[in-house]
């Protein structure tokens, strides 16, 4: 099913701030994508090249300039009151910058249980509700009264993405989400979100710079490159095919990937 | 045969205040020429290993033991002053997050002006023709143009360009790279290491990388030292660390490590590298 679709989308930005008319720049070109339901579609691109307003469009975070936005069919700009709430409770995001997305004055409980309190603010044990989403991504119940300084870079995205969780979206959007963790963190949160894929159906859209992070969690595979999406795999498994004309931005994504052993070790990882 | 560009023997760093030993006793060498990965996660202490070295250990902190040679000179009794023209002679840094390494009301050419006035330089058309060519040496084709901009006009990875600039400009013996391609992307990141690795190839400087990636250890190192929680794991030649790592928490970085090199991965990129043969 498809969750979310972005339809011939145009967007422009005005250099100059509130008095300058200078001449605009064009960040996305005619792109096409769609995000479907329970699967988790990979953003590669380089720094620039639009994939974070990509994203921010699928969230309707901003109105493109041209083309549409739908979410199950219904035009974004088109939704009565309810059909936006139900879109804004299912579609949720982490950030890269976890500690800029959390207000260092609560806790992490209150963090996590502010979806909770925003769609129903009668609830009632939200303390349990948090409790249970800490557990989930691995931290502990006694985290739940712990400030956001307390905890590591990585430990505090997992609080980001235990309160993208609360809701229980159809949808993640996860922007350089693991990009500025150290290796561990790295992939303890990225086999947590393997898991919660598999249990939950939840679908993403991940964007990285980074292929090999990509090539671990993506089901399916868009390439950008200066507002323009190169090519697109819509099951993975379709770029292992050896006859494939691999496009040269993804080429040069994957040649600037250090490589996992030492010189004298290497056999058939990318050489410099 | 060079002398060791940085000698670190038993370094114990302190917080008083908070009770807690940062470094324990650490001690590792950096040969003259070479290149060594400190290794660790973040709370391992490697950069206030480098702080150490440059003398700027926050207030706070103290050095409660062991000593530090750069290029043979210790630096025990160094006054501050001392230190400070130690730092311009002999080691240069480049940081994580160049946009907080400069200062947003000075343009890239006063940047330079600053770093050449410590080394005596102060002729401007000079300046500027040796900043000029130092931003050749890291790819930009206009370095003039550069030389006029402001940090805000300039991308990360742009900036982080102009401090290696700055910091290879006067080939310093000992060049420590301190997460210095951390907030970069792949292609960026390639670029600025290729940078670093050539010109110290070419000019016999030692390079201290601090990383938490043993991708960058791999790619670019002779040997690494493993941190973890302000002790030393263990050290060594990178191939051979990286073949039979004496500690199972180096094993376990490595098994994480190596986990991103999937089999779908590998599988594509010899794809490519036969497609382009």
């Amino acid at each position: 099913m498809k969750l979310i679709e972005l339809e011939g989308i145009h967007k422009s930005y005005r250099q100059g701030g509130l008095f300058g008319g200078k001449k605009a720049v064009t960040v996305l070109k005619g792109v096409n994508l769609t995000v479907e339901a329970g699967r988790c579609l990979g953003l590669l691109g380089s720094s620039g090249c639009g994939k974070s307003t990509t994203g921010r469009l699928a969230l309707g975070l901003e109105p493109p300039d041209q083309g549409r936005v739908l979410y199950k069919g219904l035009d974004l700009n088109r939704m009565n009151r309810a059909e936006k709430r139900l879109w804004r409770r299912n579609c949720q995001v982490v950030f890269q910058n976890s500690q800029g997305a959390v207000n260092p004055r609560h806790p992490a409980g209150r963090i996590i249980a502010e979806p909770l309190m925003n769609f129903d603010p009668n609830a009632k044990n939200s303390r349990a509700a948090a409790a249970e989403l800490l557990k989930k991504v691995g931290l502990a119940e006694s985290d739940l009264d712990k400030l956001p300084h307390q905890f590591s870079g990585g430990e505090l995205q997992r609080v980001c993405i235990a309160r993208a969780l609360a809701l229980r979206p159809e949808f993640i959007l996860l922007d350089e989400a693991v990009s500025s963790l150290d290796m561990l963190s790295q992939g303890l949160v990225l086999d947590l979100l393997s898991e919660l894929k598999r249990e939950t159906g939840t679908a993403f859209l991940f964007i990285s710079h980074d292929l090999r992070l990509l090539m671990k969690i993506s089901d399916s595979l868009a390439v950008m490159d200066q507002g323009k999406i190169t090519s697109f795999a819509r099951d993975i498994e379709e770029l292992e095919t050896s006859a494939l004309d691999y496009d040269s931005t993804l080429r040069a994504l994957a040649r600037a990937v250090l490589p996992s052993e030492p010189e004298a070790e290497r056999s058939f990882c990318s050489g410099q | 045969m060079s002398c060791p560009a940085l000698v670190i023997n038993n370094l114990r760093i302190v917080y008083p205040a908070g009770q807690r030993v940062i470094l324990h006793d650490l001690s590792f060498t950096v040969p003259g020429g070479s290149t060594v990965a400190l290794v660790g996660e973040s709370g391992s202490g490697k950069t206030m290993a480098a702080m150490a070295v440059m003398g700027l250990i926050p207030s706070g902190i103290f050095q409660a033991g062991g000593d530090i040679t750069i290029n043979e000179r210790p630096t025990g009794n160094l006054t501050p002053e001392q230190y400070r023209e130690l730092r311009h002679k002999s080691v240069a840094m480049v940081m994580q997050n160049p946009m907080s390494a400069f200062d947003p009301v000075l343009s890239i050419f006063q940047h330079f002006k600053e770093t050449f006035a410590s080394h005596g330089v102060r002729d401007r058309k000079r300046i500027r023709d040796l900043a000029a060519e130092a931003l050749r040496g890291v790819g930009f084709d206009d370095p003039r143009h550069i030389l006029e901009l402001y940090p805000f006009q300039m991308s990360g990875g742009m900036l982080q360009r102009v401090m290696l600039a700055m910091a290879l400009i006067f080939s310093p013996p000992l060049v420590i790279a301190d997460e210095a391609t951390t907030d970069l992307d792949v292609i960026s990141q390639a670029k600025v290491l290729k940078l670093l690795q050539d010109h110290c190839r070419s000019h016999h400087l030692a390079l201290l990388l601090i990383t938490h990636d043993l991708s960058v250890a791999a790619g670019l190192a002779d040997e690494m030292v493993v941190l973890k929680e302000g002790r030393l794991v263990e050290k060594g030649p990178v191939s051979q660390i990286f073949k039979s790592p004496a500690s199972p928490y180096t094993a376990g970085l490595l098994a994480v490590h190596r986990g991103l090199y999937t089999p779908r991965y590998r599988r594509i990129i010899s794809n490519m590298e036969r497609q382009s043969v």
